[in-house]
């Protein structure tokens, strides 16, 4: 029984450990040099990455680029941003493109590639991990 | 009328995902104060796509087995029905259509028929639009703009069979509908408003045992909904306000109002509608029927609610 209770207690800890040393970093949201923005809202970032509205102030279209699914900074910007799960924003594109012809952002490959577009593009709009960022774009703040 | 739906396979075809990417990559975005960006610029690694469509495709096939109690010669109800959607955005354009090929015979008269009816058997054009986004809160639409067949079948599961007026989708208020709309949407930094005010012909099916008609009458409406502010706590909390008003060319006109509240939380959604219509009105009086005639459509009030949990 002791041995049982040992193993069942060093799983656990090695369990904890390991969620630990998973645990995620932060995300950034980065936006092109060009950008005016310092600062979003929640409510302004979801817009914009749902599609809801899909100009600038200054008249730049937005162009929302996403992570992949399986990025833990995706995950953290769904569940955190946009209040939502993978499942429903699935559901949410699908109803979209159904009944208005729009579809998700585009899906940048990896952490690099999604910055380089940003980069590349005025009215992008995307989220890193924050280890990520360099000079080549701007971060902004997000505000609740 | 008491359906209890034994089977509902719905398999949705989704091949736009790739797609999507690759028109995306292939039209850089339009941008208003700054020149194109360099195409060596706009692509990146990611535009790297091994397979670009034209345009955005997406589509779906479902099979639906329904056993209704009061059906007078079968008990049961089959259907099959498939869409291909196809749409595609440059700069502030954005066109988009429905092709649907269905074995229901009495959906079929919503939209333009392609070929003609083999059997229980149709292919139509469900919808077929033009929008041009002058601002998000001030866009233009034309064309042929009918409730999509998806929208229908998946969101509305509780009155896709009886499809009576007033029917309230919550982009579009009649359900087959051929004009212009003006439309937008402006949101704050909570909360916001959406309306649509459209001009047209709405398209109605009368039945009288197995021929079919069609009946098309000048139609303005709108709507106006509300997205209330919840700081967060919900997805979604609107309030929505409807008006049509349609007019036969045999003179006789119907007013509808509707007022719709959806709420969604986490997994959770609410729906709920309620509509008033005053049907075949002329010179401000129901129109009189002789007795023993059915009048055609009759619905002074009606009101519906789908509440939905997602496991």
């Amino acid at each position: 029984m002791k041995r049982f209770c040992f193993t069942l207690a060093l799983v656990f800890f090695l369990a904890l450990g390991s969620a630990d040393g998973k645990r995620e970093e932060k995300f950034v949201v980065i936006v092109n040099p060009s950008n005016h923005f310092d600062a979003l809202s929640r409510s302004k970032l979801s817009y914009l990455f749902l599609r809801k509205v899909s100009r600038w102030p200054w008249g730049a279209e937005v162009d929302p680029i996403d992570l992949k699914a399986q990025e833990p900074a995706r995950q953290q910007f769904t569940k955190e941003v946009l209040g939502t799960t993978e499942e429903q924003l699935a559901q949410y594109w699908i109803d979209q493109r159904v009944t208005r012809g729009v579809g998700p952002p585009v899906e940048a490959r990896d952490v690099a590639t999604a910055k380089a577009l940003v980069a590349a593009r005025p009215g992008a709009i995307a989220y890193i991990p924050a280890s990520a960022v360099d000079g080549t774009v701007k971060v902004i703040q997000v505000q609740p | 009328m008491r359906y209890s739906e034994i089977a509902r396979i719905g398999l949705l075809v989704v091949c736009a995902t790739a797609s999507t990417a690759a028109w995306a990559q292939a039209d850089p975005p339009v941008f208003d104060d700054a020149p194109p960006p360099q195409k060596s610029q706009a692509s990146g690694p990611a535009a790297e796509t091994k397979f670009k469509l034209p345009v955005d495709v997406a589509g779906y096939f479902g099979v639906r087995y329904t056993n209704a109690d009061d059906l007078s010669l079968h008990s049961s109800y089959l259907e099959y029905s498939a869409s291909l959607f196809l749409s595609k955005t440059i700069g502030r354009w954005r066109f988009h259509s429905e092709l649907n090929v269905t074995s229901s015979p009495e959906f079929a008269s919503e939209g333009i028929l392609l070929t003609p009816r083999q059997g229980n058997w149709s292919a139509k054009l469900d919808t077929l639009s033009l929008n041009y986004n002058l601002r998000d809160w001030l866009q233009v639409q034309a064309g042929f703009v009918f409730v999509p067949t998806y929208w229908r079948e998946h969101r509305y599961q509780s009155t896709a069979l009886p499809v009576d007026d007033p029917l309230i989708d919550e982009t579009v208020f009649p359900s087959a509908f051929k004009g212009v709309a003006i439309h937008g949407d402006k949101y704050f930094k909570d909360g916001g408003f959406s309306y649509e005010v459209y001009g047209g012909v709405d398209q109605q099916s009368n039945f009288d045992r197995s021929k079919m008609t069609i009946e098309r009458s000048r139609a303005l409406g709108g709507k106006f909904v509300a997205h209330l502010p919840s700081r967060h706590f919900f997805e979604v909390l609107d309030i929505g306000f409807h008006r049509l008003r349609r007019a036969a060319q045999d003179g006789s006109i119907d007013q509808l109002y509707g007022v719709e509240f959806h709420l969604e939380k986490g997994r959770i959604g609410v729906l709920a509608e309620f509509a008033h219509a005053s049907m075949d009105i002329v010179n401000g009086r129901p129109r009189p029927y002789p007795p023993g005639v059915l009048r055609p459509a009759l619905i002074p009030n009606q009101s519906q609610a789908v509440c939905r949990r997602q496991f």
